[in-house]
């Protein structure tokens, strides 16, 4: 499923005192099956962007082509499920929207939204209970018993259930501690690397160099990038115009003033085996 | 003799709820002046530990326990005294923003001590302007970032002169900037006042800045040291969940190519300053 | 978007920005009061001026107002047609059934209109140009005396105060997990009545729980940063009488002058 953007612009509140530019002549296409990374300051459009994925906010000029379907300015708010079944949104800090009296009731919510019976809902629900790695025991537990970091997965689990096409991600990881940071973040990797397509909104570089294959580049409301994280990072100056940062590793490698690499490091892989590249020769 | 300005001594404490202790018997000092660091991961205790430093939560009872902030034992007498000296910022900056403008946010604690109208006034100009958010003193909450929300916050507590500051994870709902500008902020603050900081937190570049880390695992103290040391551990620390920092990485990586860096190489400097010259000498 | 207004305020800078809210409050109380005074056409000339007067004096747009009667022009409309066939009385021009149309009748009915749409137009210059805050304050002030007998005035103040303050938080919370439940298929829009109150539980229970998540945090902070019963709280945010407020008194006391002087006795 491939998404397309024309020439997507977005006008809040048009015509009165609050009116503010989202997004402005926006145009990108995604390739199926990427691991999509959307990086920008707070305020430069990212979520603005990302919910016109599903419709929840339409172009106001422009046109937008996802998972088979057109959304355009005059696109009716009805008859919108199948879009969103298969375009699924992850909000920041998704456990605030938990509210059914069970962990597995919560999950199945989804599912049955979009035409699953009971029957096949629960079992989907048990099986991303599992996947999202939590207990098979805490299914009948209140979601508000939990921890925050479990009731994060719950969340999750909740959205990736119905196993949407198109998953997209604002921030899953903030707050959480590194393990299971970790976790998280190689479930999405699988997801994607089982025939889906994974958006991840994030301000943490090293998830970008480590995870995406595509990078979009937002700011003031304007893509003003899309290419791969390689190529985002290479021009330390532009990086540095648009304050950005850079990952880690490749912060590192500028401060090794006498030593070449070939290619600049983004991760810390690439960071050790070039230096010892380097004292090799 | 550097004197301590909170000291730990045998405390544990249990949730009502529970029946468990979230804090089992843990004891610690922190030196005045110092950055005081406890690590953990989410649901080790850690958030606990800065409740009872200013009595929001009371400790288990114990005979052979006590808490000591600033040389006076904590107990229902003295406890609005010892909040005085005690300032936290919270994790989350909506929930902790009292006042409906920013004037009225870095007053409320002023106002809650009785502080004359006259002498506010100038106090709260000089807090919001030592935090940088003297064009905002009129703002409402809703048109401020979470940063700068934060150091609103950071201004009204320092408006009421404590001795320590509490930083409760204030930094992990902030984007990049935003965590840079409070760090930045906190030091300066630090250096200017005089102040203790405690701050609570998984993010690793924080703990760097630390003079001492407490690390709690379940509510248990796991280790207590200078964040080097704390981090040749490396084994124990990512046993317990936890990361370790980009040049402790680097190391064990470069170990496992058969190039040892000694463990007094324990700075980003150092380490950089290390690899050039190994890479000269060859 | 967190940029939304709370009640009607609208930002801007003129004479009656500058009074002080208790003034602006006051005023606009009383004028409910006095607008009965009026009992002739000249009267009645005299308090339209002086509201248009005070309309000119915002320094808005004209649209602002008429959308503070946009939504009340129905009522208005109604009061005025049943005032115009249910009055009798003077010259009678048309009668059939109950209904009449007499001189008396279209006086009522012009009386009726103007009264009504001056009673907006001042409660909406008084809402459009101070904000809820401020009306909040001014509305304690003029509580005080209730502290005599032991209402905790200062309390519902700073209770009110903060409620204010959280409305455009809530609003957002609320946005944000419409789109989440939206995102997961649920549909607020759709459906019959009770389709539509089962869908309202996705949005009621998650947003009960973080205002309680949010009451009980700012509960902690508050404490924290030393707030208890304490009687010698002082207060940041005072109310000052300016210039301004003496104008529009002086104004209001030579309409209600003018009013007594010219109605019909």
């Amino acid at each position: 499923m491939s998404i397309k953007f024309k020439n997507v612009t977005y006008v809040y509140s048009p015509n009165s005192p609050l009116e503010k530019i989202g997004l402005k002549d926006v145009s990108f296409e995604i390739k199926n099956n990427s691991f999509v990374a959307l990086i920008g300051h707070t305020g430069s459009g990212k979520s603005t962007l990302i919910q016109h994925f599903n419709a929840l906010l339409k172009p106001t000029e422009g046109e937008i082509e996802i998972a088979g379907n057109k959304i355009t300015p005059n696109t009716s708010n009805k008859n919108l499920k199948e879009l969103r079944r298969k375009v699924s949104l992850v909000f920041q800090f998704p456990e605030t929207q938990l509210f059914e009296t069970s962990v597995l009731r919560d999950i199945a919510f989804g599912p049955k939204n979009f035409g699953y019976n009971e029957e096949e809902a629960n079992k989907l629900a048990l099986k991303w209970l599992k996947k999202v790695g939590l207990p098979e025991k805490i299914a009948d537990s209140s979601p508000f018993d939990l921890s925050g970091g479990q009731m994060r997965r719950v969340a999750i689990a909740g959205v990736m259930a119905y196993q949407p096409d198109i998953l997209c991600l604002d921030e899953p990881a903030a707050g959480l501690d590194p393990r299971a940071r970790k976790e998280m973040m190689n479930l999405f990797r699988d997801y994607q690397r089982k025939g889906h397509t994974v958006i991840l909104v994030t301000h943490n570089m090293n998830d970008v160099v480590n995870f995406a294959d595509d990078v979009l580049v937002m700011e003031h409301g304007r893509l003003i990038k899309h290419d791969t994280p390689e190529n985002v990072f290479a021009d330390k100056n532009w990086v540095e115009e648009h304050s950005l940062e850079e990952p880690t590793a490749s912060l590192f490698a500028n401060k090794l003033t006498n030593y070449k690499f070939d290619k600049k490091p983004l991760n810390l892989t690439d960071l050790v085996n070039g230096i010892v590249e380097n004292l090799k020769r | 003799m550097v004197k301590n300005i909170v000291s730990f001594k045998n405390v544990s404490f249990t949730y009502s709820e529970s029946k468990t202790p979230a804090v089992k018997n843990i004891s610690f000092d922190v030196e005045e002046g110092s950055w005081f660091t406890i690590l953990g991961h989410n649901g080790s205790g850690k958030s606990t530990i800065t409740r009872l430093i200013n009595g929001l939560l009371v400790a288990d009872e114990n005979s052979n326990s006590s808490i000591v902030i600033d040389g006076d034992q904590l107990n229902d007498k003295n406890l609005w005294e010892i909040r005085s000296k005690v300032g936290i910022v919270f994790q989350n900056p909506d929930n902790q923003f009292v006042g409906a403008t920013v004037g009225d946010d870095v007053a409320f604690g002023l106002e809650n001590r009785g502080v004359p109208r006259t002498e506010m006034l100038k106090i709260v100009d000089q807090a919001i302007k030592n935090v940088g958010m003297e064009e905002f003193i009129t703002s409402e909450p809703a048109n401020l970032s979470g940063g700068q929300k934060q150091r609103v916050a950071i201004a009204g507590i320092l408006a009421v002169k404590p001795k320590i500051l509490i930083l409760d994870e204030a930094t992990s709902m902030l984007d990049p900037q935003g965590r840079e500008t409070i760090i930045k902020l906190v030091k300066k603050m630090k250096r200017k006042n005089n102040l203790t900081i405690i701050s609570i937190t998984h993010d690793i570049n924080e703990v760097m800045l630390a003079d001492e880390v407490l690390v709690l695992n379940d509510g248990i103290k796991m280790l207590q040291g200078r964040p080097n040391d704390i981090f040749e551990n490396y084994e124990l620390i990512k046993k317990i969940g936890l990361d370790i920092p980009f040049i402790f990485k680097v190391k064990l990586e470069l170990k496992k190519h058969h190039i040892s860096i000694p463990q007094n190489i324990n700075s980003e400097e150092k380490l950089i300053e290390y690899l050039c010259q190994l890479n000269s000498k060859m | 978007m967190s940029k939304i207004i709370i009640g009607r305020y609208i930002p801007g800078d003129s004479i009656i920005y500058k009074m002080d809210p208790r003034g602006k409050l006051i005023v606009a109380i009383l004028f409910i009061f006095i607008i009965f005074l009026a009992n002739n056409w000249l009267t009645y000339g005299i308090i339209t001026l002086f509201a248009l007067m005070a309309v000119i004096a915002t320094k808005l747009k004209i649209k602002v107002f008429w959308d503070g009667i946009k939504p009340l022009v129905w009522l208005i409309f109604f009061t005025s047609v049943l005032q115009l066939f249910f009055t009798s009385g003077g010259k009678i021009y048309w009668q059939w059934w109950i209904f009449t149309l007499s001189t008396f009748g279209i006086t009522n009915a012009i009386y009726i209109f103007i009264r009504f749409t001056l009673i907006i137009l001042i409660s909406t210059v008084m809402t459009v140009t101070t904000m809820p805050l401020e009306i909040a304050d001014a509305m304690e002030w003029i509580l005080k005396p209730l502290k005599l007998i032991k209402v905790p005035v200062d309390k519902i103040a700073l209770v009110m105060s903060i409620a204010l303050r959280f409305v455009p938080t809530l609003f957002d919370q609320t946005l944000k997990i419409m789109n989440a439940q939206r995102s997961r298929g649920a549909d607020f829009n759709d459906g019959g009545l009770i389709k539509r109150a089962k869908a309202i539980s996705p949005l009621l229970v998650p947003l009960f729980i973080s205002s309680l998540e949010t009451a009980v945090d700012l509960a902690t902070a508050m404490e924290a940063r030393g707030y208890r019963d304490f009687t010698g709280r002082t207060h940041y945010r005072i109310l000052k009488w300016s210039k301004y407020d003496l104008i529009c008194l002086a104004y209001f006391v030579i309409l209600t002058a003018l009013l007594i002087i010219f109605r019909t006795n």
